[in-house]
């Protein structure tokens, strides 16, 4: 009889420890997203409330810099890509994911202040020429280096960027 | 039990609706999200009339309901990675859900296998992890071996006979949806984007399904049209995340990614910038040439000049270069039938 009670009791124990442990590892995971969420320096609602503010307070102001840090921080460079895994490099890889979220950052801040055309020209120049960045960023640089410079009536100097990133970049603006 | 069902010779699909089944191993909000993904593929305006798109997908004309066509001949199922553990295949270690129907199917192109089989090719691995094509896979095993694979799908009752890489099954891993979900938790932030959060995810998706529905066709040595190692000079060099032809899984899902960035037109700069990136690494991918090594002879015979002024040699004093080509994409199996 004594059996009979304990049994189900034990199994009552058992269910409810579960789901202590359970509660408690989906705290500990929300944590780490929330810790991931402020990793990202600059969010998306930086952004937003960059392009809302009318004036520009400086020519290279706080939210262009934030942005420009977390580039040159995020961009992988080729010998880092070439240590992953191949099931990690089947597709684009999350360096270069993260890489293309920030460009994207890059990308909406100037189209909606054509303020920062002259700082974005200055940015996709020097990136476009670093030699040690994937030829996929290198060529979505030249792409903006190009715009940037159409927009301001600049000339772009490509010859120490290698045909095949100009080919690429061709290829996506074509 | 089962009877053999015939591979689908010529698929006749309805060029409005993605048809693919989503088998019933995928994980429910799996299948929620790729439902999700074909819906947004079946209402995007996708048009595009310059010749690269046309010659990489092979159609006369590009727009939503060739795209969609083109992609439901290729992907007729989608099943849980974890339905066919493909190294075990490889070791000869056949799960229940598969049999050998034949061993003595007549092949078409017998003797002619993709490079990734070859001794020379010094392939392994034509797997990977966020999806793969088992279909090709188990097809391109079966001719190297002989055996007529018949494959019980996840819910089906009668075994499909993999007598084409146009079986068209694809296997989703987790990976494919988890890794968005986590890495793209600023998305999440209502107050910018709404509905619009998992834009880039689903176009990511779609992306890799186009990327692997490439996989389903070819033949001979373009059968599966598996990727290449990529060469010391590249971003990937030393990975088998390349592709000698100018039509392989990568130029699709780059000439895909392009199309949804120029078509999506409720995307914002970010977003269309993103899709970009996306694209440019797919078709970073596309080796233009092929290189291959000469002898030392030929190289001597090559550069003497410039082997007697003691100079650095230039690669043309060691290597052939052959400009890559379309590839012939029918598939094996169904030609002509």
């Amino acid at each position: 009889m004594k059996k009979l009670i304990l049994i189900p009791a034990a199994l009552v124990i058992a269910v409810v420890l579960f789901f202590i442990v359970r509660a408690k590892h989906e705290v500990e995971s929300e944590k780490s997203v929330n810790i991931k969420v402020e990793e990202n320096i600059v969010s998306d609602a930086d952004v937003k409330k960059e392009a809302q503010t009318d004036a520009v307070d400086t020519p290279s102001s706080t939210i262009f810099k934030k942005i420009a840090e977390q580039a040159w921080l995020k961009i992988p460079k080729k010998s880092e890509l070439q240590k992953l895994s191949s099931e990690e490099v089947h597709q684009a890889p999350k360096a270069m994911r993260e890489a293309a979220l920030v460009l994207g950052d890059m990308a909406q801040l100037i189209h909606d202040k054509p303020e920062y055309q002259r700082e974005g020209f200055e940015f996709y120049e020097k990136c476009a020429h670093e030699s040690e960045y994937p030829m996929s960023i290198r060529a979505i640089c030249l792409s903006g280096y190009r715009k940037m410079a159409k927009a301001l009536g600049s000339e772009t100097k490509e010859d120490n960027v290698p045909q095949q990133v100009r080919a690429l970049t061709n290829r996506i603006d074509n | 039990m089962s009877e053999v069902a015939a591979a689908k010779a010529i698929v006749v699909t309805d060029p409005s609706r993605v048809e693919a089944k989503i088998t019933s191993d995928v994980p429910s909000e799996a299948k929620a999200l790729l439902l999700k993904d074909f819906t947004r593929l079946e209402k995007t305006l996708i048009k595009d009339s310059r010749s690269e798109a046309t010659k990489i997908f092979g159609l006369p004309s590009i727009n939503r309901s060739s795209l969609i066509n083109w992609l439901n001949e290729r992907v007729q199922y989608i099943v849980s990675d974890r339905f066919i553990d493909m190294e075990k295949i490889q070791n000869g270690i056949l799960p229940s859900h598969l049999t050998v129907l034949s061993d003595e199917h007549n092949f078409e192109n017998k003797n002619e296998l993709p490079d990734v089989l070859r001794p020379e090719g010094q392939a392994r691995s034509v797997t990977l992890k966020l999806a793969e094509n088992f279909g090709a896979q188990l097809y391109l095993i079966g001719k190297a071996t002989n055996s007529l694979f018949g494959l019980l799908i996840p819910g089906g009752e009668d075994y499909l006979s993999v007598a084409t890489p146009r079986i068209g099954l694809l296997g989703v891993g987790q990976n494919l949806f988890q890794d968005w979900m986590k890495e793209n938790i600023r998305f999440q932030d209502k107050s910018l984007k709404g509905e619009l959060d998992s834009l880039l995810a689903t176009e990511y998706r779609l992306g890799i399904i186009f990327h692997e529905a490439r996989h389903s066709d070819g033949n001979g040595r373009s059968l599966g049209f598996f990727h290449v190692k990529c060469p010391v000079d590249h971003d990937y060099a030393g990975q088998f995340a390349c592709d000698s032809s100018l039509n392989g899984a990568y130029s699709i899902g780059g000439a895909y990614l392009k199309l949804a960035s120029q078509a999506c037109d409720d995307c914002s700069e970010k977003e269309k910038e993103v899709l970009r990136v996306f694209s440019l690494d797919a078709f970073s991918r596309v080796l233009l040439s092929k290189r291959t090594r000469v002898s030392e002879e030929e190289t001597l015979h090559r550069c003497e000049d410039l082997l007697k002024g003691n100079q650095q040699l230039p690669s043309e004093c060691f290597y052939n270069e052959t400009p890559a080509e379309f590839w012939d994409a029918s598939p094996e199996g169904v030609r002509g039938k």
